[in-house]
């Protein structure tokens, strides 16, 4: 059985549907592969638009080959989620023979497999939203397919409007479901999770520029609520992991340093409790503020008191405490911690070693040593997010050639120093500063907030702190990333653009809470929150019965949305120009001329032409047409909704004149 | 063995409501299945689903329950939609035993326009919905006649896809309407029996000898050339001259007694045939049945009384 032919709207609705699928993939598809999919796509809408001729089939099946080849070239793979490259091309292939309603329905279904494919690269909230269209449309393009047939082009607002309708009918089921349906614990196939790409955080070995690239990135990488009050700024040191293997240049993180920490000492329960909910690219471990006490349920800490992150865990959420005055290895270091936390490349930056002899000569104490290389830093050092390339000696033309760099740079340099001083020393990667969400009541720590600093063991007092950007650019330090952004000149942050950022980001986080960190144990916890709600000595017979109410509750209410109205609504039952000249009444009673639904159009007409004499002609004519319509039988066209808007602009329009008018002098 | 399967689920199932027209889709008689792409949406949801699970997206999750719970709303809105609606008007055209008679069924919404696209199915025959006005749809379908007589319109089925295609929700109607399907006139006929009066009278007079005798308002049927033009432009309106020759044209009397040799169904063949031949020669005639007369008179109307008549003969 054949279908009927696609109508022109019904294909401009297949295409939209298409390109509102593609789009939210335009920020990881390869850009010719994007360009030539969307010309392609436009080309094919104005093809059938202008010619309406169908494609041979040698053309249509060598069009797809063909995409699939570019698809192959520019994305290399087809497993995984990168297989959504080649969906995008099928369905833009698919477009070309698409002529008839089967066409339209096979494509309307693969694209909510396009639609899919991008939430699996980006689970945040404006990745869902921009996935709304891509829906509504494929819904509205079946929609299309089913309407009663009328005369003229198939009209869109109809179509358009009952998707809607049901996707607003479908929510409360769909939410039950999603709190209902169960989860699997580990993935079929694949490795789940290795999908998330885009722009990474930081990685686990630091190079110089690094995190300059990260400086101009804005998105958030974690958010942290606190119990109590938010640490200052100088405290918010979200601490990654250590590195302590250099070869003069760039610096590592040596396997043995994830072996798990068993022996911690006692802590007390005091400190900060904080937790973090990490933005799932944004590090390969879970930042914590300085220093944790104890790793958060399910986790270990690792000896150097990072929380590194195993490939299979998917944990962004976790509640830690922490205790900045705690003390880490006061009263002596493993052997073997002591050889890395002093080893040096052979040969590599020989001025910064002599330089760093002499000085220890002259400052036998380390913490004297330490202050005074820090002194050093603050003399003609200067700090930039576009440094000049540093050659192999890195630290050596950073101290005595460029003098100009950022926390990578003085971190990596004031490790290098300590170290050939003899002080054990070693670099931490993480995260710095933040800015506080007044709505949302949480730090939030963007990517631009990536920060690197020097921790040095000194015997009796353990690791300590040191920072060697404060001393350059301590407004880095004490203000944060914005600090940052300003010297970057990226993005001046106004009232309006805050404001709205801080609600933006309260609705992000809010969504991953609910939906993205959606788990099978929050399930459970749901269905306890719930529970808790209901009278609690009853068995458990009757909160199921209210649970099912509440279920059947949502359900009805989705019922009630699609329920047809009563042809005894007024408004409703009117034929279109019955709805029309309802709409000018009541577009007349906003313009100040009331009117009742029995006077008769004559009359109000009327009363209207003497209160703006000038609009007259230009309120009767298409009234009068109308009212022609609906009882006269005579088949003018009828005036659309663009008649009515253009009308109430020039009624508001009038009502200003006339008010100037009357307050102008004379 | 389908045709079997067929009958036993009908025994089962409730009768379908049956009345005159107009007749509403009852809401308890309306059922509904997936159609094939629905079945096909369903396939590709569970897959969508698995994969969803599978890389344990929310996100991918939340997307497959919305569509899954879109098309369970979809399936309500459709028996929304069906029950609805009513059938309002059944219009049989003029058809002779052996001809396919024209037939055209209007389906209303009383709320509104109709929205959805609809498929009628009767007699094994499916037609698809037009507009038809005042936000109503109609169907034009051919239904062959075999046999002269009244036939009920019987079992239509009422189909959509509405709103999204992924289910099928149909709704069996027993209508009571009844179709007149007239007789087939004999071809070639004899001519028409010689009335009672003299067969001149049969002729018409040449214009200019005819005698006027009255003037009437002109009615439907009345041939334009016995309009009195002038007259007409007088009264502003159309009048007919009749003269006295017309008006006292015999009476042709066509009676199952003049077709007595024949079979009867040919006898009624024979009948048909002469009544349309009078008809066309426009002459007055009376139908003498058995029990009943019809007539005399003449134009559409004693036409279809007369075919009518012949069509309901047992």
């Amino acid at each position: 059985m054949t279908t009927p032919l696609l109508d022109r709207r019904q294909f401009a609705l297949c295409c939209l549907t298409v390109l509102a699928a593609l789009l939210p993939h335009a920020s990881w598809l390869p850009r010719p592969l994007l360009v030539l999919l969307l010309g392609l796509l436009a080309l094919r809408w104005l093809q059938r638009e202008r010619w309406p001729r169908p494609w041979p089939w040698w053309f249509r099946n060598g069009l797809m080959l063909l995409l699939f080849a570019a698809a192959w070239t520019s994305i290399g793979t087809i497993s995984g989620t990168q297989g959504a490259g080649f969906l995008a091309a099928m369905l833009v292939s698919k477009l070309y023979e698409a002529e008839r309603a089967r066409d339209a329905r096979s494509i309307a279904t693969f694209a909510a497999f396009l639609v899919m494919a991008q939430f699996l690269f980006q689970t945040q909230l404006w990745a869902m939203l921009a996935g709304a269209p891509g829906v509504l449309l494929a819904l509205a393009t079946l929609a299309s397919l089913e309407q009663a047939r009328r005369p003229g082009p198939v009209a869109l607002a109809p179509a358009l409007g009952r998707a809607g309708l049901l996707l607003a009918a479908a929510l409360p089921l769909a939410l039950v479901l999603f709190v209902a349906f169960p989860r699997i614990a580990s993935p079929l196939w694949g490795n789940a999770t290795a999908v998330q790409r885009g722009g990474m955080g930081l990685s686990d070995r630091m190079e110089p520029g690094q995190i300059g690239l990260l400086a101009q990135d804005d998105r958030p990488a974690m958010r942290v609520r606190f119990e109590g009050e938010v640490p200052p700024v100088a405290l918010r040191y979200f601490r990654g992991l250590t590195l302590w293997a250099t070869d003069g240049r760039a610096w590592t993180r040596p396997d043995w340093v994830d072996t798990r920490l068993d022996d911690l000492p006692a802590a007390l329960e005091r400190g900060i409790r904080h937790e973090i909910t990490l933005e799932p690219d944004a590090a390969p471990w879970l930042p914590v503020l300085e220093r944790p006490v104890a790793a958060p349920q399910g986790l270990r800490l690792a000896l150097d008191h990072s929380l590194p992150l195993s490939r299979r865990d998917r944990t962004l959420r976790y509640t830690v405490l922490s205790d900045p005055d705690l003390v880490l290895e006061p009263f002596g270091l493993a052997p073997q911690a002591r050889a890395l936390a002093l080893a040096l490349p052979d040969g590599r930056n020989p001025r910064t070693l002599e330089l760093a002899r002499s000085l220890r000569g002259q400052h036998p104490d380390p913490a004297r040593f330490a202050s005074a290389l820090l002194d050093l830093f603050a003399e003609t050092f200067s700090y930039t997010l576009e440094p000049p390339p540093l050659g192999l000696n890195a630290v050596d033309d950073f101290l005595f050639e460029t003098r100009m760099g950022y926390c990578e740079h003085y971190a990596s340099a004031y490790a290098t120093l300590l170290r050939a001083g003899g002080v054990p020393a070693r670099v931490v990667l993480g995260y710095h500063g933040g800015y506080f969400n007044a709505v949302g009541g949480h730090l939030v720590v963007r990517r631009a907030d990536a920060h690197a600093w020097v921790e040095l063991w000194v015997e009796g007092r353990g690791w300590l702190r040191a920072d060697p950007t404060g001393m350059v650019a301590p407004e880095r330090i004490e203000g944060g990333g914005d600090a940052l952004a300003a010297l970057a000149d990226n993005f001046g942050r106004s009232g309006l653009g805050r404001w709205l950022r801080d609600r933006w980001d309260y609705l992000d986080l809010r969504w991953t809470d609910w939906v993205v960190n959606f788990r099978s144990e929050s399930r459970s916890a749901v269905f306890e929150r719930l529970a808790s709600w209901l009278p609690r000595d009853s068995r458990g017979l009757l909160r199921l019965a209210l649970l099912a109410a509440l279920a059947l509750g949502l359900v009805t209410a989705a019922l009630w949305l699609l329920r047809r109205a009563p042809a005894s609504l007024p408004g409703r039952a009117l034929d279109p120009a019955g709805r029309w000249l309802a709409a000018h009444r009541r577009l007349l009673a906003g313009a100040g001329v009331p009117a009742s639904a029995a006077e008769p159009l004559s009359s109000l007409l009327g009363r209207a032409g003497h209160r703006f004499p000038e609009l007259i002609d230009d309120l009767r004519a298409p009234a009068l047409r109308c009212q022609q319509a609906r009882y006269a039988g005579s088949d003018q066209a009828l005036p659309g909704l663009g008649t009515l808007a253009s009308l109430w602009w020039r009624l508001r329009l009038a009502r200003l004149r006339q008010a100037l008018r009357r307050t102008a002098p004379g | 063995m389908a045709a079997t399967l067929r009958a036993r689920l009908a025994r089962w199932l409730p009768r379908p409501p049956a009345g005159p027209l107009p007749l509403a889709l009852p809401r308890r008689r309306i059922y509904i299945l997936p159609s094939r792409f629905g079945l096909v949406y369903g396939a590709a949801l569970f897959f969508l689903l698995l994969g969803a699970l599978n890389y344990n997206n929310n996100a991918a999750i939340l997307l497959a329950l919305m569509l899954g719970a879109t098309a369970m709303a979809s399936a309500v809105s459709a028996v929304n939609f069906l029950s609805g609606l009513k059938v309002t008007v059944f219009e049989a055209g003029e058809a002779w035993a052996g001809q396919a008679q024209a037939c055209r069924l209007e389906v209303g919404h009383p709320g509104g326009p109709v929205r959805g696209a609809l498929e009628l199915r009767h007699a094994g025959r499916r037609s698809i919905d037009r507009p038809a006005g005042a936000g109503a749809v109609a169907f034009e379908w051919a239904w062959p006649a075999e046999r002269r007589g009244a036939r009920r319109l019987g079992r239509i089925r009422l189909a959509t896809g509405y709103p999204l295609g992924l289910f099928t929700a149909w709704c069996v109607l027993d209508v009571d309407d009844v179709a007149v399907v007239y007789p087939a006139p004999e071809s070639p006929a004899p001519p028409l029996p010689a009335s009672a009066a003299d067969a001149g009278g049969l002729a018409r007079p040449a214009r200019g000898e005819e005698d006027w005798h009255a003037l009437r308002e002109f009615q439907r049927g009345d041939s334009p050339r016995d309009i009195a033009w002038k007259v007409s432009a007088r009264h502003d309106r159309l009048l007919v001259a009749e003269t006295r020759s017309e008006r006292e044209a015999p009476v042709l009397r066509l009676s199952t007694a003049q077709v007595a040799g024949l079979a009867r169904e040919h006898g009624i063949a024979r009948l048909a045939a002469w009544v349309l031949a009078a008809h066309g020669q426009d002459r007055p005639y009376a139908l003498e049945l058995p029990g009943q007369t019809l007539g005399p008179g003449r134009g559409p109307g004693q036409r279809r009384l007369a075919l009518t008549a012949l069509a309901l003969l047992p």
